[in-house]
């Protein structure tokens, strides 16, 4: 799966102003529970977000 | 402080230390040093219970754990300055504790995960986890002769709502020290005959998988016994929910919960209406009530989307030496959960978003949670979240 392949795909389940901009492959962070730590993954990726690479 | 992984002992000393009237602090087992230091700068613990295999992380920081008098250890190998607990099932008193306590007594605190900042003190009474054990016991259909599968970690909430009820009734409970791998699980639970299990989402997409991939087979076991299992602690994408209806043997239920209101098990959306009601959380469970408003406090119409709020005899007694973010939450005997939600025709709940992931753009509110949804219904998406970036512009 490609970043454009996942864009593509999100195009057709949802409005435009919904689909994401930007696509970065790494695992999710999720505590002991399952639940997500967006505010830890905001703090990673939004932070300093040119350390994570995209795949291409 | 108690910080122990999954073990019979976990339960043991957790009731022994809520028997004599003493407050519990059940510790994640994820906390670092600096974490625990921060839940004893708050709780001030007079003694310390700890699995050996957190000596390594305990041992370094107990110089700086000054309030703490005496340090309990389970395992095979206790240091000279720490009591083995062996020593204390083995020589001490073990007769019945009769302290009295009233209802209003504080009981535990809670540290949430932190999904704001640092992680905040949840404070339970004595009365707040005898109605979760009964409104949980009413909700599940707990009796005598189930049989609880536990491998989530005990000591966070979405674990506590269903082994309270268990322990109340008398019931069996099975403690797996952890999730190991999926095949692991299915053979708990033919093995030890068990009737009733927790899944979280990553959990239940690990089993799909191994299932799909011809990797386990749930023919090859005899799960008979099986009536319930229970998916939360997140949105359940409908994909993933469908499936496990599909291919597990039992009830599949969606449950929601808070610890601030009682832990899992708030709401439920019971086996039969899962299909008919894709992602709702269902309806409040026994001694539940909810409202669901907008920024102003105003009750929305059915289908529009608005903050939670709940009132319920299992809820928090407040943050621990916090009055301002108490005051935030519990106002009016409402707590306020920071979820989004709406409701359809038929008072079913649905999920739209944490209040505070939700992203705004060209002034357009967009939840997450929907993105992500539609997202793991492609079939070579595992997992996935979307956030918010700044972007500098309107």
């Amino acid at each position: 799966m490609t970043e454009e392949e996942l864009i593509e795909y999100a195009k057709t389940k949802m409005a435009t102003y919904k689909v994401p901009r930007k696509v970065l492959f790494d695992a999710v962070m999720r505590n002991p529970t399952g639940k997500l730590m967006k505010p830890q993954m905001r703090e990673k990726y939004t932070g300093r977000k040119e350390a994570f690479k995209k795949l291409d | 402080m108690h910080l122990q992984n999954n073990s019979l002992e976990w339960i043991i000393t957790y009731y022994a230390i809520i028997k004599i009237g003493a407050v519990i602090v059940p510790l994640n087992f994820r906390f670092v040093g600096q974490d625990i230091l921060y839940a004893a700068k708050i709780s001030s613990p007079r003694a310390f219970i700890l699995g050996s295999e957190f000596l390594p992380v305990v041992q370094p920081i107990q110089k700086d754990l000054k309030t703490v008098a005496s340090y309990i250890c389970v395992g095979a190998e206790v240091p000279d300055d720490m009591i083995d607990y062996q020593s204390i099932t083995a020589n001490g008193d073990i007769s019945e504790a009769m302290v009295d306590v009233d209802d209003q007594h504080d009981l535990a605190m809670m540290f949430t995960s932190g999904t704001t900042g640092d992680p905040k003190p949840v404070l339970h009474t004595h009365y707040s986890l005898n109605n979760t054990a009964i409104g949980n016991g009413m909700s599940y259909f707990v009796e005598k002769n189930d049989n609880y599968v536990f491998f989530l970690p005990l000591y966070h909430s979405g674990t506590m709502f269903l082994w309270a009820p268990f322990y109340a009734t008398g019931a069996t409970g099975t403690i797996l020290r952890e999730f190991t791998n999926p095949k692991w699980i299915i053979e708990a639970m033919a093995e030890e005959k068990g009737t009733d299990i927790l899944f979280v989402v990553p959990i239940a997409v690990a089993i799909l998988n191994a299932i799909k991939k011809g990797d386990l087979s749930l023919a090859d076991y005899d799960l008979s016994s099986w009536r319930y299992m229970e998916i939360g602690a997140q949105p359940v994408p409908f994909d993933v929910m469908k499936r496990l209806v599909e291919t597990l043997p039992c009830g599949c239920s969606n449950i929601y919960g808070i610890t601030e209101g009682g832990g899992g098990g708030l709401f439920n959306l019971y086996p039969e209406e899962v299909l008919e009601k894709p992602g709702s959380i269902g309806k409040p469970t026994f001694g539940m009530d909810a409202r669901i408003v907008d920024f102003e406090g105003n009750e929305v119409a059915a289908g529009e989307v608005g903050e939670l709020l709940l009132k319920t005899n299992r809820m928090m007694k407040g943050y621990y030496q916090n009055p301002e973010m108490t005051a935030k939450t519990l106002k009016d005997d409402w707590l306020y959960t920071g979820d989004l939600v709406k409701a359809d025709d038929e008072g079913y709940i649905y999920i739209v978003d944490r209040a505070k992931d939700m992203v705004t753009s060209g002034g357009e509110n967009i939840f997450p949670v929907e993105i992500e949804d539609a997202l793991m219904d492609h079939p070579k998406i595992d997992d996935v979240a979307c956030i918010g970036q700044k972007t500098g512009s309107p």
